[in-house]
């Protein structure tokens, strides 16, 4: 198994975990999903939208395209708003990362200037991989937790699960 | 760069992450430390202890060891000087480990049984990317009970670390 297996391996998992949390917040109301919590985002659909959000932006600094800014809840109902962005990204991710090779892993790619610490400098194409991987289970950690609060325990998101129900045993 | 590197790396932000948890977690009081606080592990203390807890019962399998220290009893570690030294030794031990990897060790099948003793088998990459997921995963809990009383560990951002690590300012 390549490195380039493993990041992809790691991108499946991410869509996953990305859609049990999106149907996990089914059960819960419009006021629910945009009201305050104690996570970092104020709200889960605020925290919804920079989960995506992050997949957006980076998606195209690897592509080398603009930013098309992040996606728009607007007033209506939020959850098939999301559903419908993570759909499109996590179809975009795939393929991006389906013509994706090894060599192309290892590339530079400049990091984006909105924090000093970040300006002037470059990563590998697999480090910056990296990030979005370790964001989502982040910010995931936060919304579970939010929803568990809400009295809706959301199912484990073990990657041993994952990967025990994807290839038995 | 290999899958065995990336793995290195995945491990190496771990116990950066971790470091950082645990030095937030020195600026609360012993009443702050175990207060509850919705985590899985209900408290900072108890959030900890269960990730390195983790930490240390997985090794114990990859070994071979047959769970010679059970994550019930492991993560039952109280006190942040008592966990601090726990991830320490934990940290030399996977070090250890780590060094010793091999990519053809990474994808052998690993037979191992759950506390319960269920016995399983699965490719060593796998548990090993699992145990990097569940410390971010609980650290992330744990980072919001301690923002919550007000000591933000910061963006545990993975690009932050590998600037911070290309800095040289990551040992």
């Amino acid at each position: 198994m390549s490195k380039l297996e493993l990041v992809r391996a790691m991108y499946e998992y991410n869509e996953w975990a990305n859609d049990v949390i999106l149907e996990a917040c089914a059960p819960i109301s419009e006021e629910q999903l945009r009201g305050k919590q104690t996570i970092s985002h104020d709200s889960i659909s605020t925290l919804l939208v920079h989960i995506v959000g992050a997949q957006v932006f980076w998606l195209a600094r690897w592509k080398g395209e603009p930013f098309p800014g992040f996606p728009q809840v607007g007033e209506g109902p939020v959850l098939p708003t999301m559903r419908e962005s993570f759909a499109a990204y996590h179809s975009e991710l795939r393929d991006y990362i389906g013509g994706v090779t090894d060599a192309r892993l290892d590339e530079m790619i400049p990091l984006p200037e909105w924090a000093d610490r970040m300006r002037g400098k470059s990563l590998t194409l697999w480090q910056v991989m990296m990030q979005i991987s370790e964001h989502g289970i982040h910010h995931r950690a936060e919304i579970q937790s939010a929803l568990t609060a809400l009295g809706h325990p959301v199912q484990d998101l073990d990657y041993i699960l994952y990967a025990a129900d994807r290839g038995g045993s | 760069m290999s899958k065995l590197e990336l793995i290195r790396a995945l491990y190496d932000y771990n116990e950066y992450a971790n470091g950082r948890v645990l030095e937030a977690a020195s600026k609360l009081s012993a009443d702050e430390l175990e207060r509850k606080q919705g985590a899985s592990f209900e408290s900072v203390e108890g959030n900890l202890g269960h990730v390195m807890g983790g930490q240390v019962a997985w090794l114990e399998r990859w070994r071979g060891h047959k769970n010679r220290l059970p994550l019930t009893e492991v993560q039952s570690l109280r006190g942040l000087e008592a966990i601090g030294e726990a991830f320490a030794a934990s940290r030399a031990d996977l070090q250890e480990f780590l060094s010793g990897l091999t990519e053809e060790r990474l994808d052998s099948m690993l037979a191992y049984r759950d506390s319960a003793g269920k016995p399983y088998e699965r490719v060593l990459w796998q548990l090993m990317l699992h145990v990097a997921n569940h410390g971010s995963y609980h650290r992330a809990e744990t980072a919001m009970a301690l923002t919550a009383m007000g000591q933000n560990p910061g963006d545990l951002d993975y690009v932050y670390f590998e600037i911070s690590r290309e800095a040289g300012h990551v040992g």
